[in-house]
């Protein structure tokens, strides 16, 4: 029997807000019935039995009631499903059980001190990724800087090696000597394969630098198709394969800059004609599909491994897949072509079989302009006969001028050579006149686009300007036209790139084309 | 104004609302990018704030660690600042003693550092000796930065101190935290070349290379 003061503090610790709970609850039924106020806020204790609440039984009650001495340990799960853990005494009187449960003190604060000791390796961990990945950005800016100036370096000694000995193999008599045309010919074709390298490496290192930008005009995509499947049936001549191609009946219109896109198709048909056996057919097709213009790259050739085309399209990821003629790949083409779609809002995809063939396709939408066909239409402009033009050409390397002259010797022009801009002033003061003048981006002293400003306004002078341009300027194309630019060469020049020139240059009076 | 600032970052913290406290730094550090007043005006003395409430029975224990959790993750926002920072090519490893498990201290000297232009190895809360002189002989660091935040871990500091000073003699070292006021002159005499570092100017002689520690001292 409790004595009155017992009485009292039994009651305020019914009624307190001590975090404990009290339960009594029948020893045969495990009817509760008593909660203290902490066992009111535990939802699901609002339960008829205490057996069915913590999942014991009567007899392991009773047997916890002979171990009073040690807790008991029983978990349960709220109405939120949130579990909870409590350690009982209990204690039998008059046919009730009391069973007194509280958290352990201890587990809490093992639980507080890990928590606290995860979050701050978690913070930690955090600290050092963070610092690794600025530390790797800036090491990569690093290193597309140092690919960029490498490649660009590189790339005019390259391309004064091919255009040299692109000429030597047209010198006459060269035939005669079977040898000799056979090493100049692998200086030439390794010349070749330097340059694609380096040009690669060289959009890789724009691409990673976030600088790749686009040109975007309206143009016929079927047109550019057919002229790249044109510029590629000799290569694929010599392996006796053939170039179809089908297109649906209407425009093809799409905004594009039509060089990168060029880029594209030439990259996916010179790998078709690379991993096709001979005397096979490589199909392409231009249809509409929705809103976009798909084009079709579909080779007869060794296909690809299903395990392999996932990873197709990361730059420096080589197949196992080898061409056909032993021709060499970088690994990086398929990568700057995915990021070039890309950028055109479109998409690229392949399906392919081992033993059957590969088919690339690429998407871009249709230009929202409503520019119809006839937009694009070839004008035909009357044939004028013209005299023989009259050239500047401003270039601070020697090579350029040698090559030039090497180039074009049975064209119908003549050439005024300038090694500076300064020079070229003097000569334009002197009052010489030019039908066109072409002018190093990039010179010491003053550059090009100084030399056009002069010529612009000091001069006033009216004759076409065409810029002579690295591939490093290339993000200058844009913006050409407003400087005042007609039209660019790029370098390293080439003897099809300088006629290509001429040729669109008897079309038009003021001509602005990619060559 | 600051002090009417303080108090809102104070109260976003005590009351563990870690969306106001984000916004309030991170407009802190858009406004002034300046990530030493952050620490040493807003974080530091609200960190002293947090704990004299607890002291107080103003707060619980756990509001006291939610808040510290807070700001060490709020400590994040300034990586964009601090790491950017060009380098000076001095390396710095800064750890808690073992069994000292009050860290927050102690990052915000690794970030100083890392802002004034050094790489810092932040080891973190209770690194045992051998972590210590493994990271050491791994690293080659310039200096070793120790922290002590309660005076009761001053064992295992003289601990490493002996290990640091046996087996890398010519590596400066400096000790830093609150529990380094109550170390006397007899626990320091046993190092004389180490320094303690009680006030934030004395820190910056070394972050600034103003003073080169090991060579000048």
């Amino acid at each position: 029997m409790m004595d009155h003061k017992g009485n009292e503090a039994y009651s305020f610790f019914l009624e307190s807000h001590f975090e404990g709970l009290l339960i009594r609850f029948a020893v045969d039924s495990g009817k509760i019935n008593f909660l203290n106020s902490f066992a009111k806020k535990i939802d699901c204790l609002y339960s008829d039995s205490f057996y069915d609440v913590f999942r014991v039984r009567k007899e392991d009650i009773l047997l916890y009631v002979q171990k009073s001495e040690k807790s008991v340990m029983l978990n349960v799960k709220n109405k939120d499903q949130s579990p909870l853990s409590f350690y009982f005494h209990f204690k039998i009187i008059d046919g009730e059980v009391f069973a007194f449960g509280q958290q352990s003190y201890e587990e809490f604060l093992h639980l507080k001190e890990q928590i606290v000791s995860s979050n701050s390796s978690l913070n930690n961990l955090n600290r050092d990724l963070q610092k690794q990945k600025i530390d790797l950005r800036k090491l990569n800016e690093l290193k597309n800087q140092f690919l960029g100036i490498a490649a660009h370096d590189l790339r005019n000694p390259i391309g004064v090696i091919r255009g040299y000995s692109g000429f030597l193999l047209d010198s006459p008599g060269i035939q005669d000597n079977e040898d000799k045309m056979r090493m100049i010919g692998r200086i030439k074709d390794s010349a070749d394969f330097m340059l694609g390298l380096l040009d690669e490496l060289l959009d890789i290192s724009v691409i990673e630098a976030g600088k790749l930008t686009f040109d975007k005009k309206a143009h016929d995509l079927f047109k550019l198709v057919k002229k790249v499947a044109e510029m590629n049936q000799m290569m694929a001549g010599l392996k006796g394969i053939n170039i179809s191609i089908a297109s649906f009946d209407g425009p093809s219109i799409v905004d594009m800059d039509s060089g990168r896109i060029e880029q594209v198709l030439n990259n996916l048909i010179s790998n078709a004609i690379k991993f096709s056996e001979k005397n096979t057919r490589i199909e392409l097709s231009v249809f509409q599909s929705g809103d976009s213009i798909t084009v079709l790259v579909k080779d007869n050739g060794k296909g690809i491994p299903k395990d392999e085309i996932d990873s197709l399209f990361e730059a420096y990821s080589v197949t196992s897949v080898k061409s056909t003629a032993g021709e060499k790949s970088t690994g990086l083409g398929l990568s700057i072509v995915q990021k070039i779609i890309i950028g055109h809002g479109g998409r690229i995809w392949v399906d392919s079989t081992v033993g059957i063939g590969s088919s690339f396709y690429f998407s871009v939408p249709m230009s929202k302009n409503k520019i119809t066909g006839a937009l694009v239409e070839l004008k035909h402009v009357p044939v004028v006969e013209r005299k023989p033009l009259s050239i500047l050409l401003i270039d601070d390397s020697e090579d350029i001028h040698i090559l030039w002259d090497v180039f074009t010797k049975d064209f119908p022009f003549t050439t005024q050579h300038c090694n500076s801009a300064l020079e070229a002033i003097d000569l334009l003061r002197a009052d010489t006149k030019f039908d066109v003048i072409f002018v190093d981006f990039d010179m010491p002293e003053m550059s090009g686009k100084e030399f056009l400003k002069f010529y612009l306004t000091e001069a006033q002078g009216t004759v076409t300007v065409c810029a002579l341009m690295a591939h490093k300027d290339r993000n200058m194309l844009g913006n050409l036209q407003e400087l005042g630019f007609s039209g660019h060469l790029d370098k390293p020049m080439t003897a099809s790139k300088v006629k290509s020139f001429f040729d669109s240059f008897k079309e038009s009076e003021k001509v602005f084309m990619v060559c | 104004m600051e002090i009417l600032r303080y108090k809102n970052f104070l109260d976003y913290l005590i009351k563990g609302d870690k969306r106001g406290c984000h916004q309030f730094v991170a407009d802190y550090l858009k406004e002034s990018g300046d990530v030493k007043a952050l620490y040493l005006y807003i974080f530091q003395p609200a960190l002293y704030d947090v704990g004299h409430l607890w002291e107080h029975n103003k707060i619980s224990i756990a509001r006291e660690h939610i808040a510290t959790s807070i700001v060490e993750s709020l400590m994040q926002l300034s990586y964009p600042y601090i790491f950017e920072n060009k380098k000076n090519g001095k390396k710095v490893i800064i750890a808690c003693v073992a069994e000292e498990h009050h860290q927050i201290g102690a990052r915000m000297i690794a970030d100083l550092f890392d802002l004034a232009g050094w790489s810092s190895s932040f080891v973190g809360a209770n690194t045992p000796v051998d972590v210590i002189t493994g990271l050491i002989q791994d690293e080659g660091p310039d200096l070793l930065g120790l922290s002590l935040s309660i005076y009761f871990n001053a064992d295992s500091l003289r601990e490493t101190l002996n290990a640091v000073q046996e087996k890398f003699p010519e590596l400066p070292v400096i000790i830093g935290g609150q529990g380094v006021s109550s170390l006397g002159m007899e626990f320091m005499k046993r190092f004389p070349k180490y320094e303690i570092i009680q006030h934030i100017e004395a820190l910056d002689e070394i972050t600034s290379l103003k003073k080169i520690m090991g060579k000048a001292s």
